[in-house]
């Protein structure tokens, strides 16, 4: 049995960078064109191609989205952008249309084409169709519980991928034109204005049914599958997916690096103890900024605990990043505000992550400081251990000392 | 041009056909979504026959998302649906498709993917899988839609009128909003409207047992377009959901005499005066989507 992928998004070749260092096994990616998220796609081929062979060296995969439902203007170009795809190494496309499904078949050889979660796969039926399509792997809906992709699975042969973290759709994935009614934003092309996050009165004919300190939302909670990684790792599906191409450099580090280690130690160990779950939550919790919630996974979507009727504000964990060091001190680029005697922790890209207390901050005219309160400033640390240059910094706890 | 309505009721086969409908879709809530009727097997060959006797085609809605534990009765569905002699099936989960693939059926499909037909090319791709017809996504432009229909006149349908659908969910939010909020039920309620905090638009948000539904605060209708389009498109389909009986069946006239050569302009104008509280547009025919 091959190990599951753990497959990551990235929005610009920084944040691709960093996931692969922090061990994914596989990058997802946008180009300018083709692709949802336009707003999170900041590769032209040649930073693809740069991606690509990062990604060798760590013997990982970068997978390109082309999943946008294209309108006909939309298709200019698309066989010559796939034929450069396969030249550059990719390993695969993530597309929804049927005709790009089959022009990726006719102009490539070796780049296998994955079925967007767009086209909102829910059974082995429609698997079936699209794998006599030419698809190589299905992203199965979101909506699945994981009963229902147990069965799923065990009526297909196709390889599957299922999202584990990050943003939901509130509605099936590619059938949602709400940005599209109400700002004009074309949601399958890669403007979704994510209008189900917003708030509305409910009307029975004239009468309100809301009070204004109690507002709908049609907006679902992020997920969290975490307790439902290990049935699916069992289920041996093919990958599991994080969301999220336009999340922050820390949120891609510190969850990719999270369920590296989870998914190491249970093919590790062979088992879980509850506490070693508890201690994975814990770390979820330092990159989450919005309400997450097991999604469909737990079956329980008729009772509606997905919602999400207040979102959290942004998580002020990542305190900077380390971008350089000497024999004595490590020079941070700084994210959010720390000061002296602060309880830090280092996420290591290949090692446990360790706490250190801030005893002296130097800037870079090495004047001592008591306040780091200026993002992007830069300044140097002491640390008592041995880190890497890529690790980043977050609030630490003072227990783990 | 043959335009297709929606039949809620046996009763109202012979009020269709005196208004030249020729074509009639109905749903039933264990296989359709937004649909209120579980129809039993000998109220369904009853229909059909009704139907058939008077020289019209019946079709089905089948067009909910299965899942695997739901496979079973959909296969078993399909073969009712052929052995009653439906004339069309539409769906748009490609599970529909493969089942009835396999049982030889598939000439009867009618694909509508709500938003997935964008473009002339993949519409050709659909219409090869050997398909009745397929229907084309809503948020394209005057323009687009003439593009995409270039060719395929009759393999292809239009929505040319009705509540336009914005959203599909699993999820039952109404009931999730109502259980923390709420006293009573609104589960299954057509009146319920949404309106965000800052717009002043309500549109129809409706929940069954397969989900929730978010639809357009404006009736779609292109009664202005209707003699062009009738030039590219063979099927336009006139949609009921949360429309009074005496505004569908007067629009249904509207067209039909619209295509007889009348002014729209005033049909337009006299449907605005006698229906003050609805809100019609014309979608996106004249708005271009953006990123």
């Amino acid at each position: 049995m091959s190990k599951i992928e753990l497959l990551a998004p990235a929005g610009d070749l920084e944040r691709a960078k960093i996931a692969i260092r922090y061990g994914a096994d596989a990058v997802y990616i946008g180009g300018k064109r083709f692709s949802l998220r336009a707003r999170a796609s900041n590769f032209d081929v040649a930073d693809i191609a740069e991606a690509v062979i990062f990604a060798q060296e760590y013997n990982a995969k970068i997978y390109v989205t082309v999943n946008i439902i294209p309108h006909q203007e939309d298709l200019i170009g698309i066989e010559d952008y796939l034929k450069q795809l396969e030249a550059i190494g990719v390993s695969a496309i993530i597309c929804s249309s049927l005709e790009i499904v089959g022009i990726a078949k006719k102009v490539t050889t070796k780049m296998e084409v994955h079925l967007s979660t767009q086209q909102s796969v829910t059974n082995s039926k429609a698997m079936k169709f699209y794998q006599g399509q030419g698809v190589d792997r299905i992203v199965l809906a979101r909506e699945l519980s994981i009963e229902e992709i147990a069965l799923t699975q065990a009526n297909s042969d196709l390889p599957i991928e299922i999202f584990i973290h990050g943003g939901m759709c509130a509605n099936y994935s590619g059938r949602c034109t709400m940005s599209n009614f109400m700002t004009l934003r074309d949601a399958n092309r890669g403007g979704c204005a994510h209008s189900c996050r917003w708030f509305y009165h409910l009307y029975d004919n004239d009468n309100e049914l809301t009070a204004s300190d109690r507002l709908f939302t049609l907006a679902s909670c992020d997920l969290l599958a975490l307790e439902y990684i290990l049935k699916l790792i069992d289920l041996n599906v093919t990958s599991l997916k994080i969301e999220g191409r336009m999340k922050s450099a820390y949120y891609i580090a510190s969850v990719v690096k999270t369920y590296r280690n989870l998914i190491d130690e249970y093919y590790q160990n062979k088992q879980m103890p509850r506490s070693r779950i508890d201690h994975y939550l814990k770390e979820f919790a330092k990159a989450e900024n919005r309400l997450a919630a097991d999604g469909y996974l737990s079956g329980r979507y008729k009772e509606d605990p997905i919602s999400a009727l207040r979102k959290t504000s942004a998580s002020q964990e990542y305190i900077g990043m380390i971008i350089d060091q000497n024999d004595d001190m490590i020079l941070v680029e700084v994210r959010n505000r720390f000061v002296l005697d602060d309880v830090v922790e280092v996420l290591s890209q290949t090692q446990t992550n360790r706490c250190f207390k801030v005893t002296k901050i130097l800037d870079e005219d090495l004047n001592p400081l008591e306040i780091c309160n200026r993002p992007m400033q830069k300044v140097w640390l002491s640390v008592p251990f041995e880190v890497n240059v890529n690790d980043m910094l977050r609030r630490g706890d003072e227990d783990a000392l | 041009m043959n335009l297709i309505c929606t039949l809620y009721d046996i009763s109202e086969v012979i009020k269709f056909k005196q208004l030249g409908i020729k074509e009639l879709i109905i749903s039933d809530k264990r296989f359709a979504t937004v649909s209120n009727s579980v129809i039993a097997d000998e109220q369904l060959m009853e229909l059909i026959s009704l139907v058939h006797d008077n020289d019209m085609h019946l079709s089905i809605r089948c067009d909910a998302f299965f899942y695997e534990e739901d496979i079973a009765d959909l296969s078993d569905y399909l073969d009712k649906l052929l052995k009653f002699k439906v004339d069309g099936i539409y769906f748009t989960d490609m599970a529909v498709y493969q089942i009835a693939k396999e049982k030889n059926m598939e000439k009867l499909l009618v694909f509508d993917g709500n938003t997935t037909l964008t473009n002339n090319r993949d519409l050709k791709v659909f219409l090869k899988l050997g398909l009745k017809r397929c229907v084309i996504a809503k948020e394209l432009t005057y323009e687009k839609v003439l593009g995409i229909l270039d060719g395929e006149k009759k393999k292809s349908e239009m929505i040319g009128f009705g509540h336009l659908r914005m959203s599909q969910s699993r999820r039952l939010m109404l009931t999730g909003y109502q259980e923390v909020f709420l006293n009573s039920s609104i589960h299954g309620n057509p009146n319920i409207k949404a309106q965000e905090e800052s717009r002043n638009e309500r549109f129809p948000i409706f929940e069954d047992e397969m989900g929730t539904y978010t639809y357009s605060s404006y009736i779609f209708w292109c009664l202005n377009e209707l003699k062009v389009l009738n030039d590219h498109v063979d099927h336009l389909r006139l949609d009921r959901f949360f429309i009074s009986d005496q505004l569908y069946f007067e629009v249904i006239k509207a067209y039909q005499d619209v295509l007889k050569g009348d002014d729209p302009n005033a049909i337009i104008d006299r449907l605005k005066k006698d229906y003050p509280h609805e809100s019609f547009g014309t979608g996106f025919l004249y708005e271009q989507t953006t990123l």
